[in-house]
């Protein structure tokens, strides 16, 4: 995954509700709810309109006191996770 | 907010403690509630059947709702409920558009398109089934064409032709149950006859859900069908719809005078006012507007009193919506077949709903669980 692709969520794949700092996700195609923690719901708004891979760590960056390893770590995860669920276009 | 204000004199706390909620982040002489121990699962249940999931979650975060940590955790539990539901309601609304395809016109109405529109967090404002306008030239052709799809209607017809020409809204449900309602118009008997449907469609706007573009009412002629919910849809009102009339009024941006044109045109000035006065008045609403102004100084007249009569008495129910409706249909052909339907109805129509000829007739409406300060005779104690 490069840092300056845009990655974006489907507009078609999903519902969603943000429901106390987390994000409820009614996937379409296969009809499954998907939980989103906290940090995943710092990162689901910049998904819907649209960002690159090192927008998202920043980020996550500004919202947790975590180093830029992490960061990045744990944004590749929940990207993977996405891709897994058919979330984001491709 | 400012300070807690006392209950209204023997209004039960949980009363106090659900109008409180639903007025939540407006402008409200309403304080902050608590719930005490034993009165909590009353609450909630009251909370649930008047649709303020996402409302208590919110106050209870903002310290507007005094409860335990427990009550907090079995709030929360509600609320991701609640979401839940809403998001699966909109997935059967994608499912019905697709399902209907191009031929069909519809508009969008009431929560998908409130949450969107009105409210600042779209999670704020929960719904239990999907409300779509159709053209009465449409009703029967969509219910064949959703019944072929798996969808099962819950009451049949009243008599053939009734619904495209006098109902108000077909109710559907999936294999799941999720509730689709295929609205002609915006209220039934005579309110809804007296509203010009044509005009409806003369305009549109737009929410997105999922990614598709729906259409819905221009902005006055929602707001109007807000208030048309709010003021004839239950007895007592629910919270809810008075909620959607006040966060509409004051945070979505609406041509006063336009609304009151359109309601002219309705003969719905009572609807309005009744509208904004019981929304002003239950959610003891401080903040003032034109309109709300224009509506606690309007005075009905004999016709309107006798247009709101099949709504609001302690009578109501078919036979003085019949009567309410004779007196909203301008042809004499179009009385008959009205009064032929209600006085015989098919017999499926009765034996699905377990009535009588005369006892359809005669049955009161029920009131809704009571949330507001009690105020004889329609309030009732809740069930």
């Amino acid at each position: 995954m490069t840092g300056e692709a845009r990655l974006r969520l489907r507009p078609a794949a999903a519902l969603w509700r943000e429901v106390h700092g987390e994000t409820i996700v009614l996937q379409l195609d296969q009809s499954q709810y998907l939980g989103v923690n906290a940090a995943g719901t710092v990162l689901w708004p910049a998904l819907v309109a649209g960002a690159t891979r090192d927008e998202l760590v920043g980020r996550l960056l500004s919202a947790y006191a975590i180093g830029q390893d992490q960061a990045a770590l744990d944004v590749d995860a929940f990207l993977l996770a996405c891709r897994a669920h058919n979330l984001l276009e491709p | 907010m400012t300070g807690s204000k006392p209950s209204t004199p023997g209004e039960p706390s949980v009363t106090r403690a659900l109008r409180s909620v639903a007025a939540h982040g407006l402008p409200s002489r309403l304080g902050p509630a608590a719930i005490a121990g034993p009165a909590w699962a009353h609450f909630m249940a009251m909370a649930e059947h008047q649709r303020l999931q996402g409302l208590v979650g919110e106050a209870i975060q903002a310290g507007a709702l005094r409860v335990s940590a427990e009550q907090a955790a079995q709030a929360r539990r509600a609320t991701i409920e609640a979401a839940r539901q809403v998001l699966a309601l909109e997935a059967v609304l994608l499912r019905a558009l697709s399902t209907l395809g191009p031929a069909y016109p519809v508009r969008l109405l009431k929560g998908p398109v409130l949450a969107r529109t009105a409210y600042d967090d779209v999670s704020s404002r929960g719904f239990i089934d999907i409300d779509l306008l159709l053209p009465s030239t449409h009703v029967d052709a969509a219910v064949t064409t959703l019944e072929a799809a798996g969808w099962r209607r819950l009451t049949p017809q009243l008599r053939a032709g009734f619904d495209r020409r006098f109902g108000k809204t077909v109710c559907l449900e999936d294999s799941d149950g999720l509730q689709l309602d295929l609205h002609r118009t915006l209220a039934k008997g005579p309110y809804g006859l007296l509203i010009d449907v044509d005009s409806l469609w003369a305009g549109e706007t737009h929410v997105s859900v999922a990614g598709q573009q729906i259409p819905c009412l221009p902005a006055e002629h929602h707001f109007l069908a807000v208030c048309y919910h709010a003021a004839l849809g239950d007895v007592p009102p629910r919270l809810v719809p008075l909620r959607d009339v006040a966060q509409t009024l004051l945070h979505t941006d609406l041509d006063a005078d336009r609304i009151a044109a359109l309601a002219r045109s309705w003969r719905g000035e009572a609807v309005l006012a009744r509208a904004l006065t019981l929304a002003w008045e239950i959610l003891e609403l401080e903040q003032a507007h034109p309109l709300v102004e224009w509506a606690r100084a309007y005075r009905p007249g004999l016709v309107a009193r006798l247009d709101l009569l099949p709504y609001v008495s302690r009578w109501r129910g078919p036979a003085l919506m019949m009567l309410g409706s004779l007196r909203a249909l301008p042809e004499t052909r179009a009385r008959m077949a009205l009064v032929r339907a209600m006085v015989f109805p098919e017999r499926a129509f009765l034996e699905r709903r377990g009535l009588s000829r005369l006892r359809w007739l005669w049955k009161p409406s029920r009131s809704s669980q009571a949330c507001v300060p009690a105020r004889p005779p329609t309030c009732e104690a809740p069930e």
